[in-house]
């Protein structure tokens, strides 16, 4: 089977010369959902050549529908043999065909493939709304723990936040089990401190609002005021944390903000707890070799073409908002940051403007996390790892409001 | 059954090149359990192997087999309590000899080799009756020097001359390492069902992570000459080649986690 | 004839020390130099023991015996002191040097009129032709005492390669042919590799002392320097043997060794025939022996030759 792509506008049609079959199902539908990662979301397959499809095809075809639906894309069939037709028809994906191209089609052809979103995008969501920024606890390593220096944080759908803390109710158990969370809107992904264990998360539901008892949590309220799309051009190929995170300081026009990143991955850097603060005892300062008990660290650039919900949250020199939770980038010292990400397996993005709780929810529904992380600037000479990258997402993004004056 | 208690062995010790091979390795292996032991290359996996076996005697440590002390006894002893297959298909036979004459030696296997015809008729017959059950067609050329033998003819032939006589353990090192993945699988499906139809207690190295997690009841990992991680009962049961994976990944995260990580999370892990 | 019947015996003789080398060079894989020392050992313990008037048979039983011990310490000089085999095997040969010089207490010893193994067979057959000195063989008088000793060496070489096929074949004989296939495998099978290649050089070593003895004793002297070259001479003639039937099987293997032997002798009595000069018969023989080593396809491309190249190792 061959298949050849043109870009005609928003379009994308791939002719296919050859045989549909079980032997070429998987080849044809692993391409055509490629595209659809690249943000090509309006697909024609152009059946002109296409001499034969069994039910394997169909199939094939039923998965890349499947995946166009869930981004809202449109996915067409055109200039089908007779018997092509016939069989798309009786297996009831008549909808599927059309006898003509879309008229707004448009008519100038190239084959170099671009995406329907070719530079950033900016949306304005709410141009006065702000996030409240408040420090509820405020644990740092490796300080010893008491019951007084833990908070319990409830998670309306107006909160944002990431930190450490633990799901069980009681600090004799959750001493046992501190690790990093980011939540989202009522959204709360965390990671049980254990070597082996995966991130397990807490979604509001009916009554039930997430609740947590935290050590450290950078807890920020209100709603976003802007969403801005990237994706990569001719020279960028990938966006890095600090190249998001000026994108975000000029969307917004402040010096402190927060902002909220679903994307694709191109690497992540970063540690994660693998035991409790809570099982510490008195030692403020945690010594090498002895540190690689309580931290691992990632160790090489994770989780390419994996999907990362991002939350965080960053302030320049001149602004007044300082902490000692945030910490300078060593990519750019006039930043400092805290940031943390999720990673979850890889789902298409629908393009355009979109909504942040209904992405994460979508996130939520489908398959479970696979990482947490404290994202880390690795700026070791030579064997450093360098910053954690994205190659396509959306980051929402708004400026904070300082409640407590944080100095 | 095994008792192997904090054996150690360093390679070319107080030099350049000092390899610390085993590093105060115990390990516990029960009557009739079957244990893979995974781990990356140069991990020291063959190293204990040999040590079981008795190729080298470790610099410190003890090893106690059904319940005897086993660390002093040369390997030719040991064998008499210890069936073994290697990774390399010609180690474990001669191949100038045929395959009866292979096998003969294998039935007086750790016994006294008296001075009588080895390959007679009647010994041929009983050969030839679990040959057959190889199904490989070998019974009928018996005759043949063993050496004409493809590897995967050889490493099954091995594999069966090392269980002729029940062993104490059975040890495995990557026997299916060196084949092609025909016999390779021919091979491992024979393994399977001679460990379980003679109940037998072994040992297998093995670089397939699959083959670990579909053979054995028991997954010991190393890394640099120490056990890392021990997979057994429940857990075992539990555990897919994608845990394997992982916990490979997280032993190899801890070995990039040097002094200046720690430096850098100093800065900026909070 | 006489010259025929000569180089047969002298060819059966040495098989025993073709059958020793088998064992050593083929069987374990031990290039063994010891066998210089040891074929000139059997002879001059022999010679010395029946000038002393022992019984032959039990000086040549002895003679083997001393072999034997001679074989087992290279084996354990090898084995347990860790030394190469070949400088185990010289060690040995060096030290035999001096040994059968002080065995014979010169360098060599005349064995006349007296007693030999075959001096028995010899009466036998003086009784049964009724006391005449020569025989006609095929038309040739043959004298009874030549005959006596190619009898008595027939018998004997036959029956010692029946004993050791039939040996070589038993549970410890397989082990020990396995020990120079595979020795891990041995090892791996419960047998101490180390013990199997001491004991097969002390066989080895007998079978070729045993040699020595019988070849003083049909010589009728025995010299310290007899054994200088007989390494490579018994190489040479297990070369011809499998060249001749190839090593199929062990019985093939023994037979081709004896015949080997005989046929390698009968080709040197007719080029010193020939007019070829002793003195370069040891060079001509390791000449051979090198192109043998070196080209190793020419034998057996000529063994197929022969018998229809049929055979396959
Ligand atoms: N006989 C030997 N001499 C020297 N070094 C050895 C020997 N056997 C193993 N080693 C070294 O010991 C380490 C462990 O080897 P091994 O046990 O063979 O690893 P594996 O887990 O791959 O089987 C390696 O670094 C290897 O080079
Ligand atoms: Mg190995």
């Amino acid at each position: 089977m061959l298949l050849t792509q043109e870009q005609r506008g928003k379009y994308l049609v791939i002719a296919a010369n050859g045989r549909l079959d079980a032997t070429w199902a998987d080849y044809f539908a692993d391409t055509c959902l490629d595209h659809i990662r690249n943000g090509h979301h309006n697909l024609i397959l152009d059946a002109q050549e296409l001499s034969f499809l069994s039910s394997a095809g169909i199939r094939s075809l039923l998965r890349i529908n499947k995946e166009i639906l869930s981004v809202k894309g449109s996915f067409l069939i055109v200039n089908s043999a007779p018997f092509v037709a016939k069989t798309i028809e009786m297996t009831g994906f008549k909808q599927w065909l059309s006898e003509q191209l879309p008229e707004e089609i448009s008519t100038q052809k190239t084959n170099q493939l671009h995406s329907e979103v070719e530079k950033t995008e900016t949306y304005v969501l709410n141009p006065s709304a702000m996030l409240t920024l408040s420090v509820v606890a405020n644990w740092q390593p490796w300080q010893s723990l008491t019951p007084d220096k833990t908070y319990k944080l409830s998670f309306p759908n107006s909160v944002f936040a990431l930190g450490i803390g633990s799901a069980s109710d009681n600090f004799d158990e959750a001493k046992l089990s501190f690790g990093e969370f980011i939540a989202v809107g009522s959204h709360v992904i965390f990671q049980p401190p254990e070597v082996k264990s995966r991130p397990d998360y807490l979604i509001a539901e009916m009554d039930y609002i997430p609740e947590m008892i935290v050590i450290q949590a950078l807890c920020c309220q209100g709603e976003m005021s802007h969403l801005f799309r990237f994706s990569p051009e001719e020279r960028i190929l990938s966006f890095t944390i600090s190249e998001i995170i000026d994108l975000v300081f000029s969307t917004t026009k402040s010096n402190s903000v927060a902002f909220v990143i679903l994307a694709e991955v191109d690497g992540l850097v970063g540690a994660t707890l693998i035991q409790s603060p809570g099982q510490k005892s008195e030692k403020d300062i945690m010594p090498f070799p002895e540190i690689r008990e309580w931290l691992s660290f990632c160790g090489d650039r994770l989780f390419a073409g994996h999907q990362a919900l991002v939350f965080g949250i960053a302030t320049r020199k001149e602004s007044d908002v300082k902490h000692s939770l945030l910490r300078p980038l060593p990519a750019n010292p006039e930043i400092s940051g805290h940031i943390h990400a999720a990673v979850f397996p890889f789902q298409p993005l629908q393009n355009g403007k979109i909504d942040l709780i209904k992405n994460v929810q979508k996130f939520l529904n489908g398959p479970p996390p696979e990482a947490l992380l404290h994202l880390i600037d690795d700026d070791r000479p030579i064997v450093g790892l360098g910053q954690s990258s994205f190659i396509r997402g959306a980051c929402w993004c708004a400026p904070l409001q300082n409640k407590e004056g944080l100095v | 059954m095994l008792k192997i208690y904090a054996i150690s062995k360093t390679f070319f010790p107080n030099t350049v090149n000092e390899v610390r091979a085993l590093q105060k390795v115990s390990l516990t292996i029960e009557e009739g359990s079957f244990t893979a032991i995974i781990g990356t290359n140069g991990s020291g996996k063959s190293t204990l192997l040999n040590a079981i076996a008795g190729t080298f005697f470790p610099d410190e440590g003890k090893i106690t087999l059904d319940g005897t002390e086993i660390i002093n006894w040369p390997e030719y002893k040991r064998a008499s309590l210890v069936g073994r297959v290697f990774q390399n298909p010609f180690a474990g036979s001669a191949a100038e000899m045929t395959i009866a004459e292979n096998i003969v030696m294998a039935m007086r296997r750790g016994q006294s080799r008296p001075l009588r015809q080895a390959v007679t008729l009647s010994v041929k017959e009983v050969i030839a009756e679990r040959v057959r059950l190889l199904k490989m067609g070998l019974e009928d050329r018996l005759d043949n020097p063993i050496g004409t033998l493809s590897g995967g003819q050889r490493q099954a032939l091995t594999l069966l001359m090392a269980t002729w006589l029940k062993p104490k353990l059975l040890l495995l090192d990557e026997h299916t390492a060196a084949l092609d993945p025909k016999s390779a699988a021919k091979v491992s499906e024979l393994t399977k069902n001679i460990i379980q139809q003679e109940k037998l207690t072994a040992l297998m190295v093995t670089h397939s992570m699959q083959q670990a997690v579909d053979l054995s009841d028991r997954i010991v990992m190393m890394h640099r000459g120490q056990i890392v991680e021990d997979y057994r009962d429940e857990m075992k049961k539990r555990v897919r080649v994608i845990d394997l994976m992982e916990t490979f990944d997280r032993v190899q995260k801890r070995e990039l986690f040097d002094e200046s990580v720690a430096a850098l999370l100093e800065k900026q892990y909070v | 004839m006489n010259l025929i019947i000569g180089a047969f015996t002298i060819g059966l003789i040495l098989s025993l020390l073709s059958l020793g080398m088998l064992i050593s060079f083929r069987m374990i894989k031990f290039t063994d130099i010891t066998v210089d020392g040891s074929i000139t050992l059997g002879a001059s313990l022999s010679a010395v023991l029946i000038m002393a008037g022992w019984s032959p048979w039990l000086a040549t039983l002895l003679a083997f015996l001393a072999g034997s011990l001679a074989g087992m310490i290279t084996g354990i000089l090898h084995t347990r002191f860790k030394i190469q085999e070949i400088l185990a095997g010289i060690l040995m040969m060096t030290a035999l040097y001096s040994i059968n010089l002080r065995i014979m207490g010169r360098s060599n010893i005349p064995l006349l009129d007296t007693a030999t193994v075959s001096s028995g067979f010899e009466k036998l057959l003086i009784e049964l032709t009724g006391g005449e000195a020569k025989l006609l063989v095929f038309g040739w008088p043959v004298s009874l005492a030549d005959l006596a000793v190619f009898g008595s060496s027939l018998i004997l070489c036959t029956l010692i390669g029946i004993l050791l096929t039939r040996f070589l074949r038993t549970h410890f004989g397989t082990v020990l042919r396995a020990t120079g296939n595979n020795p891990q495998m041995v090892r791996a099978q419960g047998v101490n590799n180390n013990t199997m290649v001491i004991f097969s050089l002390a066989l080895s070593n007998g079978l070729v002392a045993l040699s020595g003895a019988l070849l003083a004793q049909y010589q009728g002297f025995a010299d310290v320097q007899m054994g200088i070259g007989m390494m490579v001479w018994g190489l040479a003639s297990i070369i011809i043997g499998e060249a001749l039937i190839g090593k199929t099987g062990l019985g093939v293997t023994i037979t081709g060794a004896i015949l080997g032997t005989i046929l390698f002798r009968l080709l040197i009595a007719i080029a010193l025939r020939w007019g070829l000069n002793p003195n370069d018969l040891k060079l001509v023989t390791a000449l051979f022996v090198f192109l043998a080593l070196v080209t190793p396809g020419m034998f057996k491309s000529m063994s197929n030759k022969f018998f229809g190249g049929s055979r396959h190792a």
